[in-house]
């Protein structure tokens, strides 16, 4: 079962992500046995041992645990370079930077990239590695022009090493915690964090950045309406009677930032339609308008009948749901009706249900989606093509109707982040199950391999890259290791226009046999179902001329342009 | 519940033994009352009595008793 099935875990929830917990309470949370167990390794060159202490707790949060392996102090973190290798999961860089003042910031950045860099070796493989950046404030309590630079350049040069994030100090500085040092702390052990800082860091990392490295991420909030967006009942105080006040007007906020931050957003609430077209209508200090939310569920159906129709809308399975409800009894209700929704207890002034939002595992990006812009009118564009779908006379008068486009790329770097972005949040369509890592894709990017990237619009909307074919190549043989497609873009046959043309393209580079690593998971069916319409057998191993033949007759009526950019 | 007790309570969580609140209990007697469990020790300290040590207090603590004191001057 999952976590946030029932009183206690809602419990936790509220106190671990809704205010800041005190040192006390994680030390009192008894240490469980999780279903997910994580080995961070941490290069150092100041404590680490006190924001490891809190790590722990906050992992609970999504049934996981952390073994932390700490180096000696060594401010040149040459244990970087390779010690450990393979018995870890994730590489931390614990560094004090304010041993690293006689170098120019840049110098300073570009030397803790290129020993991450180096440790990977030739090869560039490596496991995730974190660095921390430094906040401002420190013993002057005045901007520092050195501290601001080396947080730029960092933040500039961790983006072009793939697998590299950093531990913002510097956001959580301003963000959360603005008493962030402590020189009383520094003085007898030379850690100069506070000891509020240091819950931040803790919740920083256990709840947000190691799940987002090791876990599916969430995709949709769905929330309720009556005491959990306002306050009021919409049916008994009417649309004008609700009220909205600063901490449910901080939740809507914190949604709209979800939203742009590449979440979707849905309403699953038991009122009338009509009310709440009224309500969004009506109230002008309502921070979300209806049209933010991609699926609809406003009637008097059951509540977990209504979350699994939003997942079938959306293609997604319902464990990419987190639903939001003030109601202990409906959530009961949901967590047996549909029991993969994650579920969240809404707190009657909506301030603890925005903090617990803006914290969630699952709902923190390590960076910023590629096409999160788009995402929410694709989906309701959707409504309109299962309409045009309804309405024509044949499925091949409904694609001819949509007026497609598709756009193929040929390695190009640019899409590297959305194909590493899709790679790890596809389920339903992911033939292979790679999950591959930035260093992956920069690979399969690479002259030596094939990768197709596929977008997709038509006259209702742009759906951006919604799909990859990655080929690993080699004389007169290719293997394809990933095949990904949103499931927003199914329904068109668009994945079968791409596999011919990859076909027709790996035939064209002299290749004569294709090896599929397909897997089956738990949720890959419509991918595994495609491959068998042209592998019905379930070979590994196809001659390429078979299979292109057999491709190319699926999508010869295909009335989508297609665009080749090489 | 006393201050000595609740203070012994969080000298034996950290330091990991059994410690008696009857008696006295200082730095050298555990092996591993180091930089960081000193730490640990006030800064649980400040939270468990809600005060705020000043540094030469933090530096000077050495025994149950002094964090006793201190409890008491706050109270």
């Amino acid at each position: 079962m999952a976590f946030g099935k029932g009183p206690s875990d809602w419990c936790l929830q509220h106190t671990l992500l809704a205010g800041l917990p005190r040192g006390s309470a994680l030390r009192a949370l008894a240490k469980v046995s999780a279903n997910r167990k994580l080995r961070l390794r941490c290069e150092r060159s100041m404590p680490f041992e006190l924001v490891s202490d809190f790590v722990g707790p906050f992992m609970r949060l999504w049934d996981a645990e952390v073994a932390v392996s700490v180096s000696d102090y060594d401010p040149s973190l040459v244990g970087a370079l390779g010690r450990g290798r393979g018995e870890e999961d994730v590489l931390l860089l614990w560094i004090d930077w304010r041993l690293h003042r006689a170098m120019a910031p840049e110098h300073a950045a570009r030397w803790v990239i290129d020993l991450v860099a180096a440790g990977r070796g030739a090869g560039g493989h490596g496991v995730p590695v974190l660095i921390n950046d430094w906040p401002q404030g420190g013993t002057a309590g005045v901007p520092d022009s050195w501290v601001a630079a080396l947080d730029a350049a960092l933040e500039e040069r961790s983006r072009s090493l793939a697998d590299c994030h950093l531990v913002r100090l510097e956001h959580l500085r301003k963000e959360e915690c603005p008493a962030f040092f402590d020189p009383r702390n520094d003085e007898v052990a030379h850690y100069p964090f506070s000891q509020a800082a240091t819950v931040h860091i803790a919740r920083h990392l256990g709840a947000q950045m190691l799940p987002a490295l090791v876990t599916p991420r969430l995709k949709v909030v769905a929330v309720d309406l009556d005491h959990t967006l306002y306050e009021g009942v919409l049916g008994e105080d009417g649309p004008g009677g609700v009220r909205a006040g600063p901490g449910h007007q901080a939740l809507q906020r914190q949604l709209l930032l979800l939203k742009e931050a590449g979440v979707i957003l849905a309403l699953c609430s038991r009122n009338e339609r009509a009310d709440v077209e009224r309500l969004f209508a009506q109230r002008k200090e309502f921070v979300l308008s209806l049209d933010d939310f991609a699926a609809v569920r406003v009637d008097w159906g059951s509540k977990p009948d209504n979350l699994l129709s939003i997942a079938a809308q959306l293609n997604l399975h319902p464990s990419a749901i987190l639903f939001v409800d003030d109601n202990p009894a409906e959530l009961a209700r949901e967590a047996e009706g549909a029991p993969e929704v994650e579920l969240v207890l809404a707190d009657p002034s909506g301030e603890g249900t925005a903090a617990i939002l803006s914290r969630h595992p699952g709902l923190f990006r390590l960076r910023a989606d590629t096409s999160s812009a788009l995402r929410t009118q694709d989906l309701q564009a959707n409504q309109q093509r299962e309409q045009l779908r309804a309405a024509a006379a044949d499925p091949a008068g409904y694609l001819a109707r949509l007026g497609m486009v598709v756009d193929l790329f040929e390695n190009y770097a640019g899409h590297a982040s959305r194909i590493h972005e899709l790679s790890n949040k596809t389920n339903q369509f992911n033939l292979c199950l790679a999950r591959l890592t930035e260093q992956d894709v920069a690979r399969l990017l690479g002259p030596r391999n094939f990768t197709l990237s596929v977008a997709l619009r038509d006259e209702l909307a742009d759906s951006g890259v919604v799909a990859v074919l990655a080929f690993e190549m080699s004389a007169g043989r290719a293997r394809l290791v990933e095949f990904l497609m949103s499931c927003r873009a199914l329904g068109r046959d668009v994945e079968a226009v791409a596999f011919s043309w990859a076909l027709g393209r790996l035939s064209q580079l002299g290749c004569e046999h294709l090896e599929i690593q397909a897997r089956e998971g738990p949720r890959n069916q419509p991918a595994l179902e495609f491959l068998h319409r042209f592998v019905p057998n379930g070979e590994r191993e196809v001659p390429l001329a078979r299979l292109r033949e057999a491709a190319g007759r699926a999508v010869q009526r295909h009335p989508a342009e297609i665009r080749v950019h090489q | 519940m006393t201050s000595r007790e609740r203070i012994a309570a969080i000298l034996s969580e950290i330091l990991g033994v059994p410690i008696d609140a009857a008696h006295e209990y200082a730095r050298e007697q555990a092996e591993n009352w180091d930089s960081l469990n000193h730490l640990r020790i006030v800064l649980a300290f400040e939270e468990e009595f809600g005060v705020s040590l000043q540094p030469e207090e933090v530096v000077a603590v050495r025994c149950l008793s002094d964090l006793e004191r201190l409890a008491q001057r706050t109270a």
